[in-house]
Parts: C-alpha cells; sequence; structure tokens
C-alpha cells in the first residue's frame, strides 16, 4: 500500500512541475516575445509596460536563465514583486488565502449537506415526481449562472429581508459567509446530487443487495451496512474535485460580493496587468487542485480494499 | 400429502410482469411441494420463470414482478400473505438462498468473515466477537483451508470455488429448513461444480434441510435431486421422480431436453455424433398464445392443444404430466 | 422524461436564434443610442415592457441585442474549443507515443482548473478587447471534445475499415480526417452543444467582472454588472437579463443533454 502512496505522490509531482513549466511559459516567454498585445483595442504596450517587463520578468535574459532563476525563486517562497502593490507575491497570497478557503470549505459542506440527502431522496423514490422534479433541480443548478443566483439572493436575503449583510468579509463573521457560500455552493450541490442519485441506485441494483436481503437483514440495515459505504466511494471523487475546484471557482462570486480572497485578487491583478501577481495566483490555484486530488485519490488506496490488496 | 411433510407448498403460483391487469405472465399456476429434507430440483431453459419463483418463495420479489395469484406455504404460513417483518425473521434463518454469480453476490467492502458473521448476529443475536468465531468455524464446516486467514480477506482476494463456498457457509449458518440454490455451480469451472453440489448436499443432509435446486442442466438435476419439476414458458409441464425422469420422460419437451444430451457411445457410419436438438426458439413473457405454450416446437401438437391447456394428468406414484399427447 | 429535455432544449435555442437575427426589428429601441437619463431607472411598464437601466436605455431591447453577442461568442468561441480539441485529440489517439502523453497531461490540467482562470491568464497577457477574449476564452475549454475524440479515436484504430484504409495507403491525414472522424461525430455534436452554453457563460462571466465585452455593447453579463450598483432600487435590471442567461444556457444543457440520449442512449461514451 505504501508503494501505491508514494507513486501517486510521484505522479502529482510531476503534474505540478509540467504545471509550473506551462505557467512560466505562458507568462515569462511569450510577454517576453509577443511584447505588442492582441489587444483588439489595440491598447499597445506602452513604455513603462516594457520597463516593468524588463526589470520584473528578465526578458533581456535567455530563456533557461530565467526558468532556473524562477525555479530557484519558487522553492525559496519567492514569487516576485506584484507591480501594482509593490509587495512581495507570497505575503499577499498568505494573506489572501484564508478568506477563499473559508469561503471553500462552506460552500462544499452546504453543497453535501444539501446534495446528498437531495440525491439519496430523488433515489428511493426512483421515477416519481419528487425524482423528477428534484433533477429538474439539479439541472437548473447546473445552468444557473452564480452570479445571477448571487444576486438574486443577495436582493431577497440581504436587501428585502434583511437577514445577512449585503456584502464584504465582515470581519470574518459567521452571517457574512452565508451568501457567498450559497452562491458557490449551488452547482456543486446540483452536481453532487445527481451523482448521488446515480450511485445510490446503481448500489441498490446491486448482486449483493440481493444477497444482504435473502440473508434477513431489515432494510434499514441494508442501507447503512451495504449500500451507504460502497455509494459513498463513488460520491467521493465528485465532492474532492469540487472542492479542489473551489479556489479557482469562486473568482466571480468573491467579486460580487466583495469577499477579499484569492479569486477577487486575480481579477484586480488581471485587470491591472500585474503579471506576478497573476502568476502566483494562478499557481496558487493549480497547487491546491492538485493537493486535494492527490489526497482524495489516496483516501481511495485506503479506503477501498480492492486498490489496496491487489 | 399431510402439511407436515411438506416443507414448502406452492400452489398456483402466478407472477405478473408489471402493474397493469393485462400485465404478461412470467409465471403460470405454478403448483409444486417440497418435502422436508427432500431435493427437489426445478429444470428449465431462460426465460422459463424458475429463478422468478424462487424469489417468490423468499419473498424477494421486487417489482416490476409481483404475484397476482395464488399462495406459497411455507410450514403453516403463506408467505405471500406475511408482511415484511415477518418474511425477514424467516429469511435467513429459515429459508436460505445461494445465487449463481458468487463474486457480485459479496460485497466487495467488508470482509468475508464479517459477512458470515452477519447471519449470527442477526439471527442468534451474538456479539461480534462471538460471531466472528462461528464465522471460522462455519468456513471449516464448508471445507475451506485456513478459515482464520480467509475470514480477513476481501471477496475480491478469493477464487469463484472459494466464494461460493463462502455463500454456502452463509446460507447455512443457521440451519435453515430450506436451502433455495439457484444456478450454483454455473459461473464455476467444470471441475470445481461437482465439488461444490455435493458439498451441498452433504451439508443439508446433516442439518435435515430441503433443497429447492434450479437450474437448467438437467443431467445434474437427475442426477441428485429426489423429484424433479420441469418448466417451459411459465409453466411445469411435467414432474417425477429424479431417476425417471431421465429414463422416462413423458412431455415431448421433456423428450426433446433428455434427447439433446450429448451422450458417448452411438456415432453414425462417418464417425460425428448427432446432436439432437428441439427446433424452434421459447417464446418470450408477453407473447405466449393461448392453449399449450410449447405446440409451435411439438411433433404432436393438434388443434385441441391449441385450444386448452393441458391439466395435469397425476402418473402412478408421484408425478404429473401436462400434455395431452404425452407417452 | 428524457424527450423533455430535447423538446424544450431544441424549442429554446431556436427561440434564441430567432431573437439574435431578428433583434433590430424585434427591439423597441435602440440598445445604445436612445439613452435619455431622464427615463433612468424606470420600472416594467409601457412603453419599457422591462423598464429602463441606470442611463435610460430600455432593458428588452439590451436583452434582445444582447443575445446577439452572446450567441455569436458562444458560437465563435466554441467552433475553436472544438477545432482545437479535436485536432489534439484525434492526433493523440491515432499516433500515441509522447505526444499522447503530453496532450493527455495537458488536458488533465486544463480539466482541473476552471475555465475562467486560465482565460484570465491569457487576458493579462494579451490585454484587454473582444479579440483577446476570443482567443483567451477560444484556446482554454476544448478538453472535453480533446477527450471524446481520443477515445473514439482509439477504439476505432483497430477496425477493420482503418486497416484496410491504411493497407490501400491512403495518406495518415485523410484516415485520421476522412475516415474515423465522422464516426467521432456523434458524441462531439452533445459536447459542442453544451460548450456553447458553457461559452456564453463565460462571456458573461468576464463580463461581469469588467473583463469581457466593453460596455456600452449590451452584453448580458455587463448588464448584470451594472446592476449590482442598482440593486436596491432597481432590481428589474438584475432579474431580466440573469433570466435571458439562465434560459439560454439551460437551453443548450438540455439540447446537449437531449442529443446525447438521442445518440448514446446507452452512455457508452464516457466524457
Amino acid at each position: 500500500m505504501a508503494m501505491l502512496l508514494i507513486r501517486r505522490l510521484m505522479q502529482s509531482a510531476v503534474t505540478l512541475l509540467a504545471s509550473i513549466l506551462l505557467i512560466f511559459v505562458l507568462f515569462s516567454v511569450i510577454p517576453g516575445s509577443f511584447v505588442n498585445s492582441l489587444g483588439g483595442d489595440k491598447r499597445n504596450i506602452d513604455a513603462e509596460f516594457k520597463a516593468r517587463l524588463q526589470t520584473e520578468l528578465h526578458i533581456d535574459e535567455p530563456v533557461p536563465q530565467r526558468f532556473v532563476r524562477y525555479m530557484s525563486g519558487l522553492l525559496r517562497g519567492d514569487l516576485g514583486k506584484s507591480f501594482a502593490m509593490r509587495r512581495p507575491v507570497a505575503d499577499i497570497l498568505t494573506e489572501r488565502l484564508p478568506a477563499s478557503l473559508r469561503l471553500a470549505v462552506a460552500a462544499t459542506a452546504f453543497a453535501m449537506f444539501l446534495g446528498v440527502p437531495l440525491g439519496f431522496l430523488a433515489a428511493a423514490r426512483q421515477g416519481s415526481w419528487l425524482d423528477a422534479g428534484t433533477m429538474m433541480l439539479a439541472i437548473s443548478g447546473l445552468s444557473i449562472p452564480a452570479f445571477w443566483f448571487g444576486l438574486l439572493a443577495m436582493f431577497l436575503l440581504s436587501l428585502e429581508l434583511r437577514w445577512l449583510p449585503t456584502f464584504g468579509y465582515g470581519h470574518g463573521s459567521f452571517v457574512n459567509l452565508v451568501l457567498p457560500a450559497m452562491t458557490l455552493g449551488v452547482a456543486p450541490m446540483a452536481l453532487i446530487a445527481r451523482t448521488t442519485r446515480a450511485a445510490v441506485l446503481q448500489t441498490m441494483s446491486a448482486d449483493y443487495i440481493r444477497t444482504a436481503r435473502s440473508k434477513g437483514a431489515s432494510e434499514a440495515r441494508v442501507v447503512t451496512g451495504h449500500m451507504a459505504r460502497n455509494a459513498f466511494v463513488l460520491i467521493l471523487t465528485t465532492i474532492g474535485l469540487q472542492f479542489g475546484s473551489m479556489l479557482g471557482g469562486s473568482v466571480i462570486v468573491e467579486n460580487l460580493f466583495s469577499w477579499p480572497g484569492i479569486g477577487a485578487l486575480l481579477t484586480q491583478s488581471v485587470s491591472q496587468r500585474d503579471i506576478p501577481l497573476v502568476q502566483g495566483c494562478v499557481l496558487l490555484i493549480i497547487a491546491f487542485f492538485l493537493t486535494i486530488n492527490t489526497l482524495v485519490d489516496m483516501a481511495y488506496v485506503i479506503i477501498d480494499p480492492r486498490i489496496r490488496f491487489r | 400429502m399431510s402439511g407436515i411433510e411438506n416443507i414448502l407448498q406452492v400452489e398456483g403460483l402466478s407472477i405478473a410482469v408489471g402493474s397493469k391487469h393485462d400485465s404478461p405472465l412470467a409465471a403460470e399456476s405454478v403448483t409444486f411441494n417440497v418435502k422436508r429434507g427432500e431435493i427437489f430440483g426445478m429444470v428449465g431453459e431462460s426465460g422459463c420463470g424458475k429463478s422468478i419463483c424462487a424469489l417468490a418463495v423468499s419473498g424477494l420479489l421486487r417489482s416490476p414482478l409481483r404475484t397476482t395469484a395464488g399462495r406459497v406455504m411455507f410450514e403453516d404460513k403463506d408467505i405471500l400473505a406475511l408482511n415484511s417483518r415477518e418474511i425477514r425473521q424467516l429469511r435467513g434463518g429459515r429459508i436460505a438462498m445461494i445465487f449463481q454469480e458468487p463474486m457480485t453476490a459479496l460485497n466487495p467492502l467488508m470482509r468475508v468473515g464479517d459477512q458470515i458473521a452477519e447471519m449470527f448476529v442477526l439471527h442468534e443475536r451474538l456479539s461480534n466477537s462471538e460471531a466472528r468465531r462461528r464465522a471460522v468455524a462455519a468456513l471449516e464446516q464448508v471445507q475451506v483451508p485456513s478459515p482464520e486467514q480467509r475470514c480477513a480477506d476481501y471477496p475480491h482476494q478469493l477464487s469463484g470455488g472459494m466464494r461460493q463456498r463462502v455463500m454456502i457457509a452463509i446460507a447455512m449458518a443457521c440451519k435453515p429448513a430450506l436451502l433455495i440454490a439457484d444456478e450454483p455451480t454455473t459461473a464455476l469451472d467444470v471441475t470445481i461444480q461437482a465439488e461444490i453440489i455435493s458439498l451441498v448436499l452433504e451439508l443439508c443432509q446433516q442439518s435435515g434441510t430441503a433443497v429447492l435446486l434450479i437450474s437448467h442442466d438437467l443431467g445434474l438435476v437427475a442426477e441428485t435431486c429426489n423429484r424433479v419439476a420441469v418448466m417451459y414458458a411459465g409453466r411445469i409441464i411435467e414432474e417425477q421422480r429424479g431417476d425417471l425422469i431421465f429414463s422416462s420422460p413423458l412431455h415431448p419437451y421433456t423428450r426433446g431436453l433428455v434427447a439433446a444430451l450429448p451422450r458417448p457411445g452411438r456415432r453414425l457410419a462417418g464417425g460425428q455424433k448427432p446432436l439432437a436438438d428441439i427446433p424452434g426458439l421459447v417464446p418470450p413473457i408477453g407473447q405466449r398464445a393461448a392453449g399449450c405454450h410449447f405446440v409451435p416446437r411439438c411433433g404432436r401438437a393438434d388443434a385441441k392443444c391449441k385450444q386448452d391447456v393441458p391439466q395435469a394428468t397425476q402418473l402412478g406414484g408421484d408425478g404429473f404430466v401436462r400434455c395431452f399427447h404425452h407417452g | 422524461m428524457r424527450r423533455l429535455n430535447l423538446q424544450v432544449g431544441l424549442s429554446i435555442v431556436s427561440m434564441l436564434i430567432i431573437v439574435a437575427l431578428l433583434a433590430p426589428w424585434l427591439a423597441p429601441f435602440h440598445p445604445t443610442e436612445y439613452a435619455d437619463l431622464n427615463n433612468a431607472g424606470l420600472p416594467p411598464g409601457s412603453p419599457f415592457l422591462l423598464g429602463t437601466d441606470e442611463q435610460g436605455r430600455d432593458v428588452l431591447s439590451r436583452i434582445l441585442y444582447g443575445a446577439r453577442i452572446s450567441l455569436m461568442v458562444g458560437l465563435v468561441v466554441q467552433s475553436m474549443n472544438t477545432l482545437v480539441g479535436v485536432t489534439l485529440g484525434v492526433t493523440a489517439g491515432y499516433f500515441g507515443g509522447w505526444w499522447d502523453e503530453l496532450v493527455q497531461g495537458l488536458t488533465n490540467l486544463m480539466l482541473a482548473v476552471p475555465t475562467i482562470v486560465f482565460a484570465l491568464a491569457l487576458m493579462t497577457i494579451l490585454g484587454p478587447g473582444l479579440t483577446s477574449l476570443f482567443v483567451a476564452l477560444g484556446l482554454t475549454d476544448w478538453s472535453y471534445s480533446c477527450r471524446i475524440s481520443r477515445a473514439q479515436v482509439l477504439s476505432q484504430k483497430s477496425q477493420n475499415y482503418v486497416q484496410a484504409a491504411e493497407t490501400l495507403g491512403f495518406s495518415k491525414a485523410h484516415i485520421m480526417f476522412r475516415e474515423i472522424l465522422p464516426n467521432v461525430a456523434g458524441p462531439l455534436v452533445v459536447v459542442a452543444t453544451m460548450g456553447v452554453g458553457s461559452a456564453i457563460l463565460s462571456e458573461a462571466s468576464l463580463s461581469f467582472i469588467g473583463l469581457g465585452v466593453v460596455p456600452p455593447d449590451p452584453s448580458w453579463g455587463g448588464m448584470l454588472a451594472r446592476a449590482r450598483e442598482q440593486l436596491m432600487g432597481a432590481p428589474w435590471i438584475a432579474i431580466y437579463p440573469g433570466l435571458a442567461l439562465f434560459f439560454t444556457v439551460l437551453g443548450f444543457n438540455m439540447l446537449g443533454d437531449g442529443l446525447r440520449d438521442l445518440l448514446d442512449p446507452q452512455g457508452r461514451a464516457n466524457t
């Protein structure tokens, strides 16, 4: 089992390295070679920007040298300095990460605690109006633009009913978390509901469920003792992937609610063409996803005996 | 036949597919009984309804299948009339089942020992540790070597034959009065089939368990069963003693089945052995005409056969046949 | 239930196309030029059926013209994505080797991170503007088409007709694009359809955060961005463009789902 875990870790390390390379090519090499932008509005690169590129990204230096410089910086924890804020990127990221993490955890919790029961209910009443209704709800949840839902929720719950604050972090109080978490969690909730329903249906029609019933087990025991574990194994991937994509997926939501996280930071730095900061954000988002993904895969090795014992 | 002697008495069981009034029948007026300790075989091709009848006996029918008529008397209770709690008390403890595919029939995420132990926890209310000890003993009884190690294994780590032994251990754990074996050896290697069957028979003899053996293998059933019922397209068309069904089959279908079995010996001039077959196909559910279902494939069918359903003609000794032109 | 997806989806998409094509005739007012501040922030009524925005422009007309922009962006972007995805997928599946490994790794990465992030990254380098928008969105959502084409190529590669074509000496390009590709079409159509909805949503999102279609052009996302400030006093500016966006994305999703059920009812082609 240890071998499997180590192998999985190595795979992730390789992917991370490949990502770093890709980001480097994107942000260091391309601007260096295509100094004139493709902007349709013909906003040509001004002299100051070009100068910045030279000093910060060292585009005069040959590519391999630049890459070595970049990598050694990464290993030291130095991600360069932000153009706009003139502070080390790493510091800025560290400041903004907790807010995004809180939002991601809250949104995932919302999605899970609503999505799993819904999916379970739909499966238990398969073919009924409840099932059809729940699945319609799910497909709507996947189609609804997050920022529209956010605006409507904002209007209803905050402006009209005055239950919740409209936007902002509010020094980390819980009420401020509710609207953004709900908005970010709607689509994942729909997906989790669908996956749960499919997993439950698939598991319930398995032969070993028939065996469990033929043993004389009560329906409750069949569900909790036999179905739940097997279905959960199927749902785990979805939940994990959703959580892993949240750091990047929160871009719009953080913008809408003025949430001081990585997503809002990314938007801000893109509009300011603050290359080192954009680079840092993208790298962080990818790294976060890879970490969660690896953890989920490793969890599988532990949970599923078919993988553990070959 | 007295009630005490029969552990299972199925009377006029009809099972439909679908919830409408005129839903097609998968099994029609099925009537048979199994005596205490007897080995009773049900034989037929896929689609004849034998497995469905087995599910009905243990109360495991799920929609769209449902019973439309008949009774299933187990000892002195009608299974079809019991509520789910009462059926559950019977299942596993008094009526046990083993299925065709041992791989998918076992929970892949649970250790084998725990799956056997579950029986003792459910029916004898033992503690977990006591149940596990009994599980090891149960594996020993089905002749699995190193039972303690095997109990800690997961199903995918065992071979097909071993898994089926586990299934047998589970089924026989509480010494049921009736064991329903639905194609228990079909998915196994030929070499292991004989072992498994003899194991089942031996255990059942020891504990006085009656066996309802369901199979499409006429040879197997004729060899092992005290009595055999032959099903065709949802009806039992013949029932005889096991040793007689081979030597003197009465229904044209049974005669066809017996003739179709490859037999060593007789060869033609060119050295080939002819394989007889029954021309045509089994009519699927919903496409079965009035009258005797075997008419399209029967060499003796006449106008009467197409119109009326042959009733059971009792034979001397145990048995009956449903044919206007039997013999 | 299955048929419902297809029918409803098709209706919605058709309606969208009709509206987009006929916007100049359907819209009661000009979307950008008719802007009378005296009429700013009026609730739905006559003659502004869905009210006016903060600049006094008719919301309904802007929504109708917004449909043109959304549809155009959606189609262009998705075509680009499909082209990139199919090229990468088919070549990866057919040639295999290190190219295949590379493409697969890249696909996994692209699938991992939301498209918005990559699009934003690209836009940083390319600068603002409509062309950058197209390039950025068109190069970031090809993962599913790539996966599907590759899977199909792999399963078709060993089929008889491919080997026959090879024996007959057809060029690799010919085999890939004239023989194998038509068989890939089915699942691709499903992915492409849902991709249009996705692209429209991405454009709206980018416009919402101010990096997409530049005002005063009527983009639904842009309208929603403006609506945020007006939310208290004029919620209709938020409701109707969003509703249009929702139905559009829903329509494409349902159409895609319906097409999938039509072309591949057992779910054999896995994304």
